[in-house]
């Protein structure tokens, strides 16, 4: 810009013989001149940077620690800017994320700064650095790619128990009930005695009443497949001000999957809604981290295929398993589809997360609004009635208390019989 | 924020001495755009314009310039309005580089880049007062000479903003 209006000062002066306007192109020329110099003999930075993360991996919400050291490598820097762009979704509550400072040759300069994550897999992006010439004048701008992932999983809530009933177990020792005949702590029932039982496990009782010897037996408890199915249907995840339903319903898939998998448990996952998402049934630690790096990158999607839940896998579940379901539900139509796989000898667990009593106080002047909210009530119960007849054992869990106390509540309120 | 003062003072102060030039010489109008460039000027920097608007600003300037320049106003005036814009444009393209940095590190750079455009715009003056006070007679060839020097500047400064330098992590 300078230079092309020097330019045509100097071409208007000389055109109109006019000294004054000839003269008035001696700042633009000057400055270019010297930025011509300058640019002529660039500075030439080498710049190493090296970034690490304390923890790597976080829980959302929580805060990580950043150090950025950048070495110089090259000449000296008059004045090096740096700028570190947090994530997206990412935010620095403290330290400082850039700087303005010279860096001599071989010198090292480290930014450090505290960070703060929403739930996600977040990629950092490239560190901006302006260098400025030694008379301040020009500027380079470096773009200096250094790759780092920040994990920020879902935040999990730890649960006493939860009651399952699935009608197929595996065949090793685990927690959960399997409706079979054995070696257990819970009375199951009684049966003839057989040469080869073990002696302690007569009931005499029995033996004093009908003068034959009777075995009693306990109830085994082995390892079940739990596959945990996290409806993403943007449709039936609400937003509420700043949070959504669905951020409430990953951290109770999240918590569920790892309460099992704790317990012993082959646990799959199925994140249903942009697409089919699925991890495969499995157990131990890194089927841990395969479950909560899924649901680390959850996000809600709009998609005509999923529109409701007809396009949910069957076959890949375990056949005759217990499935928990993580989803707000939508209409009628949902409700169908967990009747057929309810015929299909899945037990189901639903964990219906309900926005609507927190939402409800949001305007209670507005009648209508009050209204419509008592309407979505109904329908909402109306829906979650015909599944508990069904046989799906519902936990309608408010978002605004933890699921521990829905979960709770299930535990005092006879468990055993709400499962068919 | 010193940055933004600095390019605040210098384009205030042009578009100062080219309305006083003007209102001197008895053309209102003049004055009267100076007035308003400086306005105008005050606006753009405080509100972070573009370096689009702030190479208009400089451009208006320097017609206003050139106008009083033809309108025989004091040339070392029109000189040092000109330079003024200049150092006020080049402070407000680095207040918008600089506005993530720390308002320290901004002042302490703030005050090493006012020592070379003060540099630059003294250099200019002293440039303009030579060329003023030694009469020469511009021939053709001498004209001719100056343009073309003048275009293999921009031509330069053109190419050598396409150099990058290199960086590694």
């Amino acid at each position: 810009m300078a230079a092309g209006i020097g330019v045509v000062l100097t071409g208007a002066g000389l055109l109109l013989r006019n000294g004054t306007v000839l003269a008035l192109a001696i700042p633009f020329l000057l400055y270019c001149g010297v930025l011509l110099y300058i640019r002529l003999a660039p500075p030439a930075p080498s710049l190493s940077v090296r970034r690490s993360l304390e923890p790597e991996r976080i829980e959302e919400g929580g805060r990580l620690e950043v150090l950025l050291a950048v070495e110089n490598r090259g000449e000296a820097i008059p004045m090096l800017g740096l700028i570190e762009r947090p994530p997206l979704g990412c935010e620095a509550t403290e330290g400082m994320t850039v700087s303005l400072r010279p860096l001599g040759a071989g010198e090292t300069h480290t930014l450090s700064f505290a960070l703060q994550a929403c739930r996600g897999v977040h990629a950092f992006p490239a560190v901006q650095a302006l260098v400025w010439d030694r008379l301040s004048l020009s500027t380079s701008t470096l773009s200096i790619p250094e790759e780092s992932e920040l994990f920020a999983q879902p935040r999990v809530e730890i649960f006493d128990t939860i009651p399952i009933r699935p009608r197929r177990t595996r065949a090793f020792a685990g927690v959960v009930k399997a409706n079979v005949g054995g070696s257990g702590l819970d009375f199951f029932g009684c049966r003839e005695y057989v040469s080869g039982d073990d002696i302690r496990r007569i009931n005499w009782r029995a033996f004093a009443r009908w003068n034959e010897l009777v075995i009693n037996e306990y109830e085994q408890e082995r390892i079940a497949d739990v596959t945990v199915i996290l409806d993403a249907r943007e449709r039936v995840n609400t937003r509420i001000g700043e949070a959504c339903v669905f951020d409430h319903a990953v951290r109770a898939a999240a918590s569920l999957a790892l309460h099992f998998l704790d317990q012993g448990n082959y646990v799959g996952l199925l994140i249903y809604g942009n697409y089919l998402d699925w991890t495969y049934p499995s157990s131990g630690r890194v089927q841990r981290e395969r479950i909560l790096e899924a649901l680390a990158r959850a996000r809600t999607a709009d998609k005509s295929v999923f529109e409701d839940l007809s396009n949910i896998p069957a076959r890949r579940f375990p056949p005759r398993s217990q499935l928990i379901l993580v989803s707000p539900l939508a209409d009628e139509d949902d409700v169908e589809i967990l009747g057929i796989l309810r015929a299909r000898e899945y037990q189901i667990l639903l964990v219906s997360p309900n926005a609507l009593p927190s939402k409800s106080t949001e305007r209670p002047s507005d009648e209508a609004f009050s209204l419509a909210i008592r309407i979505a009530q109904l329908r909402r119960a109306l829906l979650l009635d015909t599944l508990r007849r069904i046989g799906v054992v519902v936990i309608d869990w408010n978002i605004s208390e933890p699921l521990t106390v829905p979960l709770h509540g299930l535990v005092k309120g006879g468990w055993r019989h709400k499962w068919r | 924020m010193a940055m933004k003062r600095l390019a605040l003072v210098f384009f205030s102060l042009s578009a100062a001495v080219l309305a006083a030039c003007g209102f001197a010489a008895g053309l209102l109008p003049l004055g009267g755009c100076g007035v308003f460039l400086g306005v105008v000027g005050g606006v753009l920097v405080l509100f972070e314009a573009e370096a689009r608007g702030l190479s208009l600003l400089l451009l208006l300037i320097t017609l206003l310039a050139v106008a009083n320049a033809l309108l025989r106003a004091t040339p070392y005036l029109v000189v040092f309005a000109v330079a003024s814009a200049l150092i006020g444009w080049e402070f407000g393209l680095t207040a918008v580089q600089t506005k993530p940095f720390s308002k320290p590190d901004v002042a302490r750079f703030a005050r090493k880049k006012l020592a070379s455009l003060a540099g630059i715009g003294a250099g200019s003056l002293a440039l303009a007062a030579i060329a003023f006070q030694a009469q020469f007679r511009l021939s053709f060839g001498l004209a001719l000479g100056l343009g073309l020097a003048a275009l293999l500047l921009l031509g330069l400064a053109f190419r050598s903003t396409t150099t990058r330098p290199r960086s590694e992590s």
